[in-house]
């Protein structure tokens, strides 16, 4: 209650300022007036009474700036006589003050806490470069195989968009999983962004010490394993040690040699998984295990993720409309492929309906988003 | 017409008083009044008026209210509280022992020390 009518007097005192500065106004105004009166008696005519009741009245806003000092002292003086009282009546009645406390901790400790969230799932954008010219690709219709994930494309099927597509000025993939991390005697799960060598340069994602990945790491499967880490990772478990460059890890069982940690402040495309390490996602099969088909050549197995980069100017919209029929073409030549032999009329059908949606990428992807934004907003 | 003195310092918020306690007045009516009562000896400076009203209204001495004046024009009219009632009597008092003891000062002759 104490509590409450120390907020009321505290918002009456600023309404009352701009109140009472208007009437000061008016005050002062309506004296030049009367004095206009007297002068006009006098025989002046109107105007000429108000010239000279202005002149005599002299420095108008100086002496303004002295009554509104006296107003602000006044209510400063209200505003801490409210003060001192409210916080006599709280120690009066410490219960009802520790309940009050607790509910405005608890309050502001819980908004902070979805705040928090909410700024990390749906506002902030990746940091990187130019983030509103990401996108993300999402095949929409019915897939004839596997798919695993959301917005998922098959390896082959990112390669054919990342060559023929006209609308991006790059394209890079992703997935990402939990693998093995040994370092001395230490050993952990970490989680690990399989990406291709696109993937730095197209973000715009700079080393902050060796190098990132190039485009090279994209030729041989299962060829050099290379590792970037990411930077508070390295901060955290090395001490931003900067002989790192060089060193042998042993990720997921095998050695790997870190060729760098990436920017500051990158935690990759995923915005509620931070992912610690970085590698080729030409090393998928030691992560994702060996399968009769390799994944990087299945077009019937959906799992990972293509980001494009839309060119200067180019609207999402464009894109949306550029990609289709490369899209439909690549539909056309799958299901004419041996995997399709026993597919029914109505599979193939289906399968051809599918469209390339494009996504907003600015944000990078998250499994939660879609499922928290609406009880995040409410 | 006497020749018109400057009011000392400190006694601009009696003058006030005093004028006010006439009868509620407006900012430009209390200039009026100081000068009728003073037989037109004293002049107030018209911006000093205002911030002194300011002062007697937060000190609880004064209290204002909107009205319409003799001019028909909208001012806001100031008048005595109790507190204020009590300040005047009390101030004239010491004034008037000041005034009376700076009088007799002047008034010494020589053989009178």
């Amino acid at each position: 209650m104490k509590l409450f009518s120390w907020a009321r007097s505290v918002v009456s005192a600023l309404l009352q300022r701009t109140r009472v500065e208007g009437e000061t106004e008016e005050e002062l105004r309506a004296h030049v007036q009367h004095r206009a009166d007297d002068l006009e008696r006098l025989g002046m005519t109107r105007t000429e009474a108000e010239r000279r009741a202005r002149i005599e009245f002299g420095g108008h806003e100086s002496f303004k700036e002295e009554c509104r000092e006296a107003l602000s002292t006044r209510i400063l003086e209200v505003f801490l006589q409210d003060l001192r009282f409210s916080f006599r009546m709280l120690r009066k009645s410490p219960g009802f003050a520790a309940v009050a406390i607790l509910t405005l901790a608890l309050g502001i400790g819980a908004n902070t806490a979805i705040f928090t969230l909410l700024d990390q799932i749906l506002l902030r954008s990746l940091p990187v470069q130019d983030p509103q010219q990401l996108v993300l690709l999402d095949l929409v219709g019915h897939p004839y195989g596997n798919s695993s994930g959301d917005s998922v494309l098959s390896y082959p099927m990112y390669r054919d968009l990342q060559e023929h597509n006209e609308v991006f000025s790059g394209m890079f993939g992703h997935r990402s999983t939990t693998t093995s991390l040994s370092f001395g005697v230490q050993a952990e799960r970490v989680r690990v962004e399989l990406v291709s060598g696109t993937y730095f340069s197209v973000l715009g994602v700079r080393p902050a010490l060796g190098r990132a990945l190039t485009p090279e790491a994209d030729q041989v499967p299962n060829g050099e394993p290379l590792v970037v880490l990411n930077y508070a990772f390295w901060k955290e478990r090395w001490g931003g040690d900067l002989g790192i460059v060089g060193k042998t890890l042993l990720v997921n069982n095998r050695n790997s040699t870190v060729v760098g940690v990436a920017q500051a402040g990158f935690d990759g495309v995923e915005a509620d998984r931070a992912a610690n390490l970085f590698v080729p996602i030409m090393m998928q099969e030691a992560f994702m295990g060996e399968r009769k088909t390799p994944l990087l050549t299945d077009r019937r197995t959906r799992w990972m993720q293509a980001f494009g980069r839309l060119k200067p100017g180019a609207t999402i919209e464009q894109a949306k409309a550029a990609l289709q029929p490369l899209t439909h073409a690549m539909l056309e030549m799958e299901v004419k492929q041996p995997a399709f032999n026993h597919a029914s009329a109505y599979d193939r059908e289906e399968f051809l309906k599918s469209w390339m949606n494009v996504l907003p990428g600015s944000k990078g992807f998250s499994y939660t988003r879609n499922d928290l934004t609406t009880p995040l907003w409410v | 017409m006497p020749s018109q003195a400057q009011i000392l310092p400190g006694t601009l918020d009696l003058l006030i008083l005093k004028a006010v306690s006439l009868g509620p007045l407006h900012g430009y009516g209390v200039l009026l009044r100081i000068e009728q009562i003073s037989g037109g000896a004293l002049l107030v400076e018209q911006g000093a008026l205002y911030p002194a009203l300011f002062r007697l209204v937060r000190q609880g001495l004064l209290k204002a209210s909107w009205g319409t004046s003799d001019n028909n024009r909208r001012a806001k009219f100031y008048e005595l509280t109790a507190a204020g009632r009590k300040r005047l009597r009390e101030e004239a008092d010491g004034w008037n022992r000041l005034a009376t003891a700076i009088a007799s000062a002047l008034n010494t002759q020589a053989e009178e020390v």
